[in-house]
Order: structure tokens, then C-alpha cells, then sequence
């Protein structure tokens, strides 16, 4: 059976780098050698973790991190997988070029990015200055996620390297562009613009955006790359997700598919979700009195002043 | 006396002298484009939160020790992590040190001339911790330095500050996540004249004030540093350095040729003069002094000389303009009062962008933090200063386009009663007419490629494209190209409008103007020249408009 150990990390977040002797290649030498890196991978994967389950809150698979789920999901390849390895590599970019800018690691500014090739892009510093941040914190990303992979060319692994890649171009391409103006007396003659790495919760939504468009795809003759399972179509393109399987409907418990069902859930009957988050079965209602805080006086930093109020609020829950 | 050279040269001649300039001017565009890179680069230095459990103000909050092994501070990863943990605003110290890290081997160097450090706010929008509107920030800042060579251990004080800025923020939707904050502009250093920069940050809160009060959920403060590109400047520094000779020679060969004349300097001539001499200040690569000496004045210095060129530039144009009515009536021009109404517009102007650039830039000298923005009463009184400007802007321009169509309409006048000449007299006034025009297409060309290569600029920065190639490095190629063509234009122009050394034998008395074969045509000159008989000290070209009026 294949190892899906590039991605559990989502699965336990703080064992990046054990088992030192299994992970062979790039992994191991920058859990081995570059501490720092592996510390923003923690907060990338934690971040990552953070967004799958906001994003998916409403929906009837809600990334639980539950392990004999997310395992079972992980070792497939389904829609949700794909979400999965996409925001968990492009958790590791934000994180890492987060980090980066912050100058917690000591060799990552002014990387040379691979993807630009010409001669206005002059490596060296005092002549032309440095590239963008995001360039090391793609690569790295890269590297963390794919070291084992490289010489595979299976279908559940050519499905995983492209996910990532639409994860981690999902951090890259939405960088947003921010300019200053700074020429004769302040004014626009001179004009130096930078990029600013797009909000996690944005890239959060647009990979479920992807998730919901997701193509599922056929290994093609040569076992090398990847068609469209739907005839005429083209091959998937660059920032679209794609899945080979067709997963559950998760509204049931299935142990063997890891889902863990619906039954139990809290659901919006003012939004509606309740009939697609129940699967149709209905749901419970219960009127309990929720605690919450309110009235909340806040200085930044961290003090926060806030009062207990009890409401009684109607909840529904599946069932 | 004698003609400018313009009337005397040849229209191949001429093609040759354009086509040289025209060649040196694309050599000028293409070494911005290929060689140089950008003007400017920039490092986005997210802030390490330090905490400052002691309360030292005077300590310094380092993120990473750069020579030698000095304490880093201690770091908290979120302004979250420290909700109720007894830690209070003032101890939270966001730590910026630059450049970032590469090794060791990343540090300023000279020849990035200059730092500008602008700050964007994160604040998170989260319904229980509203933003107020019109919040004000307080920063306590501290800059300090250090270089590689340094013998001490810690960071010297540059400068320090507690600045109040307006946070501008807004919501794209209510369910948003995040504010968008206005950039907040926080300091400008006129020299990088040390290795490594440390900026301490503190937000403490006053509640009598209302500073740092109401500023919602900030988590990150990220600074962005832009400074000048060390190749840039060397680019730049290079094609000054070719420049100012080539002036300085054009200028003293061209002062020569003036006293060498019985008459006294022309108007135009003098204004000729001072804009060569302008140039030549312009020129001047004062740039490498700052490679030895920390010239912190040195955004302010080249503010003024390119403020002082552009000046002298505009002011020209109204006398050449003015200079070529051709308005028999007008004897008692050729002499600057005569412009005073028009050229009080572009002293306007000046004046007020100098004020303006002395209240931010100059404050800045001995504040680095200082910015006229941070007040409503400095916002205000930048604001008028910058609509005066304005308005002796578009007051210059209904000037010089109201002179200039009077200068042609004199021309078309002066064309009907052409025919009524003799053909080949015919001919050379029409030629002279034709390179009057010349050169006012040449001047209106080289204005709208300067207006039209920003705009240009703008719009091609606008839409970047990251991850494809790129040949031509357009913004530095316009900044050069544009610095080329108006050293070429005045050269040009100093070239042009020289004294003619071609003289004619009666050259003493009559207003010889053209080199001509025909002996008739002399004959003819000589007779006409008694009737304005006076010690000319006009150009010829007037001169040859009032024998037209006589004609």
C-alpha cells in the first residue's frame, strides 16, 4: 500500500519530522537542518487546518481531523483529498513566506525565483535589489510536500503533486499589488510597487470555489500524465483541482470510506442547510441557553473586558 | 553681426546633427532598458512582536543578532498568544530590522542612496472589537544603526520619534475579515549611509487623547522598506558623468561665441546660458559623494536642482516664445522685465513646490519620521500649496499656448506677403520660418514623450505580469530616456541658437542673415539695413520679421 505520508500532515501537525530513518530526501534534510523552516510548517499546517474547517463548516463533510477519518479520506483520491493537500500546501507557503518576511530564518530573502529567467532579474543585491519572499516560501513548500514523490509517476500521485501545486499558486497568483509613490517632491514620477500576500481566508475560499468545480480526471495511455474522465474535455488546467475517485456522500457513517456521517450536526434551518446537511432525514430542534460574551470592551492588545450574557437560543441538530 | 547658427546651417547638416542626437537620445533609452534594473526595489518586513517585560524604553528589540552574538528579543508568534497574560500595550514592541536576512551577506551599501519605510496595518474585523472611525495612531519610533565594522555591540540611535498618523481604514462587506488600511508613510532617509537598520515600534494607548484607542483587532504591522537600486544609481550616475562635460564644453564654447560679438548678450541668449548652466547643475554627479559622506540632504539637493532646471526650462520657452513675436511695435522685449506677468506664474509655482517639499522633506532632515500628511493642518496647508502650484501651472500653459499661437499667427501673416519677393529671398525665408517651426515641433515633441512616458509607465505598471519574461526594464528606460532627451534638447538648443561664426564681409552694419550665393541678394540686404539702422541686439530671425514689415 502506498504511504500518503506527504500529506498527513494535516493529520498530526507535531510529527512533521519524527520518524527521521522513514523520510529520506529533501524532508528529512530540512527537518535535520533547518529547524526554523520546519517551525513555520507547524503554523502553516495549524493554519491550514483552521481554514479546511471554516470553510467546510456548513457542508455534510466538515474536515473533521478526526484520524480513522481523515486517514481513509487522505489515502484516496477524492474530491475532499484534494482540498485537503491544496490548502495544506498553500498554508505552508503563507507560512513560510510569513516567516521569511519576518526574518526568522536566516537564509531566505532574496531568493532567485526559478520561474523568471531574464536579464532585467539581476541576482545580485546591491545591483537590482531582491525578489518577493513568496518565491522561497513556494519552493520550500514544494520541497516539504514532494520530496518523496519525485520519482513516482502513479495516478494518486500525479493527483496529489497537482493539488499542491494549485494550493501553493493559489497563495502565489493572488498576491495582491500595493504601490508607492515617491518621485520628485512625492509625486508619481517614481513609483516602486510590492506584493502582499493574499488573506488565508481568501485562498480558503477560492480553493472551495475549485473544490466545487473540481474535475475528475483518467490516467492517460502513456501512465505519465493526466486526462479529463469527461470525453472532449481538455486536460485539467494549471489552477483547477482534480480527483480520480468518486467518493461518499458522508451522510452516513462508513468506517471503510471514512466518513463519519451527519447524525448529530448543528445546522442553519435560517440559511437552509439543514435539508442538504441532513441528507434529508430531518432534524431535532432544542431550545438550550447558550453563554456567550457580550458587550466587550477591547484595547488592543490584549486586554479584552467582556460581560456573560445568557441567551436561549433554538438550535437544530441532524438527525 | 551674426545670425544663429540654425539660419546658417544646411538642411543636410542639420539632418545630421538631429540624427547624432536622436541616436545618442535612443542610447540613453536603451541603457535604461537593458542595462539598468528597476529604479527602485522594496523588502516587505513583516513585524517580530518583542516583548519588553522590563519596560526599558531605551532598549533595543532585536530579531536576529547581525555581528557578534547580542541578546535577540523575546518573541511572541501572535498578539493573540498574549490575550490575558498580564502583558500590557506598552510592553509589546514590533521589531523591524533591515534588509532581511541572507546568511551575512545581505547589508546596505551606499549606492542605494536612500530609505523610505512605509507601514501597513493588519487589523482583523471581528464584530465584538469594532474599529472607530478616525482613529489616530501614536507610534513611538526608534530607528537606530549599526555597521559591519563596528566595535560596539548595540544599535546607535538614529532617530526617535513619537508621530501621530490618521488610520484610514474600510470594509470591502460587513462579513469581511480583514480592514483595508490605508499605507501609512512612516520615514524617508535621505542617505543609507550605514549597513543595518532596526526600527522599534511601540502603540502605547491614551486614553486623555484618544490615541491607540478604538484601533480594532490589530494582529501584524508590516513594513515595507523601499530603497534606490544600487545599479540604478550607477546607471544614472554613469550618464551624468558623460553629461556634465559635454555641457560644461557646449556652454563655454557658446559663452565664447556670445562675447565675441560688438553687441551686448541677447535675451535669449542669456537664457540660453542659464539654462546650460541649470543643466550643468543638474549634471553635477554630487552621488558620489555620498559614497564617502552621509549627505542625509540629498533627497532635498536633487528636488531643487531638478525643480530649479524645470524652472529655468518653462521660463525659456516663454522668452523664445515671446522672443519671435515678430510684433514690429514690441522693440522694448529682450529684456526679462518685459515677462514679468508671465514668468511670475512659473515663479509661483516654483515657490510654493518649494515650500512644500522644504516643510516635508526639509523638516525630514532633522526628523526623519516628520511628514506634513500626519496633521489636518499640515494636510491642508500641503494641499494649498499643491493647488497653487496647480493653478500657476495651467496659468503657465494659457500663457505659453496663447504666445505661441500669437507667434503663429504673426508667421502666417508674414507668409502672405511672401510672394511679392524675390524667389530666391523667398526661399531662405520660408526656410527660416520652416526651422522656427521646427523647433517648437521639436520642444512640443520632447514634452509630450515626457507626459506621455509616465502615463505609459503607470499604465504599464499597473498591469504587471510576474512569471513572464521581460526584455526591456521600461520604467528605468523612461526615467533615463527622459533625462536624455531634455540633456539632448538643451544641447540642442545651445547648439542651434549660437552666434553663426559665418560673417559677411559688411557683417558690422547690416543684419547679414544667410549664407547665400547670389550677389543680388547681398546687395539687397545691404539696402535694406539702413532702414533699421540701430545696434541690433535681437536675433536675426526678428530681425529678418521687420524687414518683412517693411517689405
Amino acid at each position: 500500500m502506498h504511504k500518503a505520508i506527504g500529506s498527513p500532515l494535516l493529520m498530526d501537525p507535531n510529527k512533521v519530522c519524527r520518524r527521521l530513518r522513514r523520510l529520506r530526501g529533501r524532508r528529512s534534510r530540512i527537518c535535520r537542518r533547518q529547524p526554523e523552516v520546519v517551525e513555520e510548517v507547524h503554523k502553516g499546517v495549524a493554519k491550514a487546518t483552521k481554514e479546511c474547517q471554516f470553510q467546510f463548516k456548513d457542508r455534510r463533510w466538515n474536515c473533521s481531523t478526526n484520524r480513522r477519518s481523515l486517514k481513509k479520506i487522505l489515502l484516496k483520491d477524492l474530491k475532499e483529498t484534494a482540498y485537503v493537500n491544496a490548502i495544506t500546501s498553500a498554508g505552508l507557503v503563507h507560512a513560510i513566506t510569513a516567516g521569511c518576511s519576518r526574518g526568522h530564518m536566516p537564509d531566505c530573502a532574496c531568493e532567485v525565483p526559478t520561474t523568471v529567467r531574464s536579464p532585467t532579474v539581476h541576482p545580485d543585491w546591491t545591483w537590482g535589489g531582491c525578489s518577493d519572499n513568496v518565491h522561497y516560501g513556494y519552493r520550500k513548500a514544494r520541497q516539504f510536500m514532494e520530496a518523496l514523490f519525485r520519482r513516482r509517476a502513479d495516478v494518486k500521485t500525479l493527483v496529489m503533486l497537482h493539488n499542491n501545486d494549485v494550493g501553493r499558486l493559489a497563495v502565489r497568483r493572488h498576491m495582491r499589488v500595493v504601490c508607492k509613490c515617491h518621485g520628485l517632491s512625492g509625486s508619481c514620477t517614481l513609483r516602486t510597487c510590492w506584493r502582499k500576500m493574499p488573506l488565508f481566508r481568501d485562498v480558503g475560499s477560492m480553493l472551495l470555489a475549485s473544490y466545487d468545480k473540481a474535475a475528475r480526471v483518467v490516467p492517460a495511455n502513456d501512465g505519465k500524465s493526466l486526462l479529463s474522465a469527461s470525453e472532449g474535455q481538455p486536460a485539467p488546467a494549471r489552477n483547477t483541482l482534480i480527483f480520480a475517485e468518486r467518493g461518499p456522500d458522508f451522510c452516513l457513517p462508513n468506517r471503510a470510506q471514512g466518513s463519519l456521517g451527519t447524525r448529530g450536526r448543528r445546522c442553519n434551518r435560517a440559511s437552509g442547510n439543514c435539508r442538504e446537511l441532513c441528507c434529508g432525514r430531518g432534524y431535532n430542534t432544542r431550545q438550550m441557553n447558550v453563554t456567550e460574551n457580550c458587550n466587550c470592551r477591547f484595547q488592543w492588545c490584549c486586554e479584552v473586558h467582556c460581560d456573560q450574557c445568557t441567551v436561549l437560543e433554538t438550535l437544530h441538530f441532524c438527525r | 553681426m551674426a545670425g544663429a547658427v540654425i539660419e546658417n546651417l544646411s538642411g543636410r547638416k542639420l539632418a545630421c546633427l538631429c540624427s547624432v542626437l536622436l541616436v545618442a537620445l535612443l542610447v540613453c533609452f536603451l541603457l535604461g532598458g537593458l542595462v539598468a534594473p528597476e529604479p527602485s526595489s522594496s523588502q516587505n518586513i513583516l513585524g517580530t512582536i518583542c516583548l519588553d517585560h522590563e519596560r526599558e524604553p531605551d532598549r533595543w528589540f532585536q530579531v536576529w543578532s547581525v555581528i557578534g552574538s547580542e541578546k535577540m528579543c523575546d518573541k511572541a508568534d501572535k498578539v493573540d498568544d498574549l490575550m490575558d497574560t498580564g502583558i500590557s500595550s506598552e510592553q509589546v514592541v514590533f521589531a523591524f530590522q533591515m534588509p532581511l536576512r541572507r546568511g551575512a551577506v545581505l547589508d546596505f551599501t551606499r549606492w542605494q542612496q536612500n530609505l523610505i519605510g512605509v507601514l501597513q496595518l493588519d487589523i482583523d474585523h471581528d464584530s465584538q472589537y469594532e474599529m472607530v472611525p478616525n482613529a489616530t495612531l501614536a507610534l513611538d519610533v526608534r530607528l537606530g544603526y549599526k555597521n559591519k565594522e563596528d566595535k560596539t555591540e548595540d544599535w546607535t540611535l538614529l532617530a526617535a520619534s513619537v508621530e501621530e498618523r490618521h488610520l484610514i481604514c474600510d470594509l470591502d462587506s460587513e462579513q469581511s475579515y480583514r480592514y483595508n488600511c490605508d499605507l501609512i508613510p512612516l520615514f524617508e532617509l535621505g542617505s543609507l549611509h550605514h549597513d543595518y537598520y532596526l526600527l522599534n515600534l511601540r502603540l502605547p494607548p491614551n486614553m486623555e487623547n484618544q490615541r491607540n484607542v478604538g484601533i480594532g483587532k490589530l494582529v501584524d504591522i508590516n513594513l515595507v522598506a523601499i530603497f534606490q537600486n544600487g545599479g540604478f544609481t550607477k546607471v544614472w550616475v554613469s550618464l551624468k558623468t558623460i553629461f556634465f562635460p559635454l555641457v560644461v564644453v557646449l556652454l563655454v564654447w557658446f559663452w565664447r561665441r556670445v562675447q565675441a560679438l560688438q553687441r551686448e548678450p541677447a535675451l535669449i541668449e542669456c537664457m540660453l546660458f542659464s539654462l546650460g548652466i541649470c543643466l550643468s547643475v543638474l549634471n553635477l554627479p554630487l552621488e558620489f559623494l555620498t559614497l564617502r559622506f552621509d549627505m542625509p540632504y540629498m533627497l532635498l539637493i536633487t528636488d531643487i536642482r531638478q525643480g530649479v532646471f524645470y524652472a529655468v526650462l518653462l521660463s525659456f520657452w516663454l522668452v523664445f516664445a515671446g522672443e519671435h513675436l515678430m510684433v514690429s511695435e514690441d522693440c522694448d522685449r529682450n529684456r526679462l522685465a518685459a515677462y514679468w506677468k508671465h514668468l511670475s506664474a512659473v515663479a509661483c509655482g516654483c515657490i510654493s513646490l518649494f515650500i512644500f517639499d522644504m516643510c516635508e522633506r526639509g523638516v525630514q532632515l532633522t526628523n526623519p519620521f516628520y511628514s506634513i500628511w500626519g496633521t489636518r493642518v499640515g494636510t491642508n496647508l500641503a494641499l494649498s500649496f499643491i493647488i497653487m502650484a496647480g493653478v500657476s501651472a495651467s496659468l503657465y500653459f494659457c500663457f505659453l499656448s496663447w504666445m505661441i499661437w500669437r507667434v503663429f499667427c504673426n508667421i502666417n501673416v508674414k507668409r502672405h506677403s511672401l510672394p511679392a519677393m524675390s524667389s530666391v529671398r523667398r526661399l531662405h525665408y520660408e526656410g527660416i520660418i520652416y526651422r522656427f517651426k521646427f523647433l517648437m515641433l521639436a520642444t512640443l515633441t520632447c514634452a509630450a514623450m515626457t507626459v506621455i512616458g509616465f502615463i505609459l509607465g503607470q499604465v504599464a505598471e499597473g498591469q504587471w505580469k510576474w512569471d513572464d519574461e521581460i526584455s526591456l526594464n521600461y520604467t528605468s528606460a523612461i526615467l533615463t530616456g527622459v533625462y536624455g532627451m531634455w540633456n539632448v534638447y538643451t544641447m540642442a538648443v545651445i547648439c542651434l541658437y549660437a552666434p553663426s561664426h559665418k560673417r559677411w564681409p559688411t557683417a558690422a552694419a547690416a543684419g547679414g542673415v544667410a549664407q547665400l550665393d547670389s550677389q543680388s541678394e547681398e546687395i539687397e540686404f545691404s539696402r535694406l539695413a539702413p532702414a533699421n539702422d540701430e545696434p541690433s541686439d535681437l536675433t536675426s530671425l526678428t530681425q529678418f520679421v521687420r524687414k518683412a514689415a517693411t517689405d
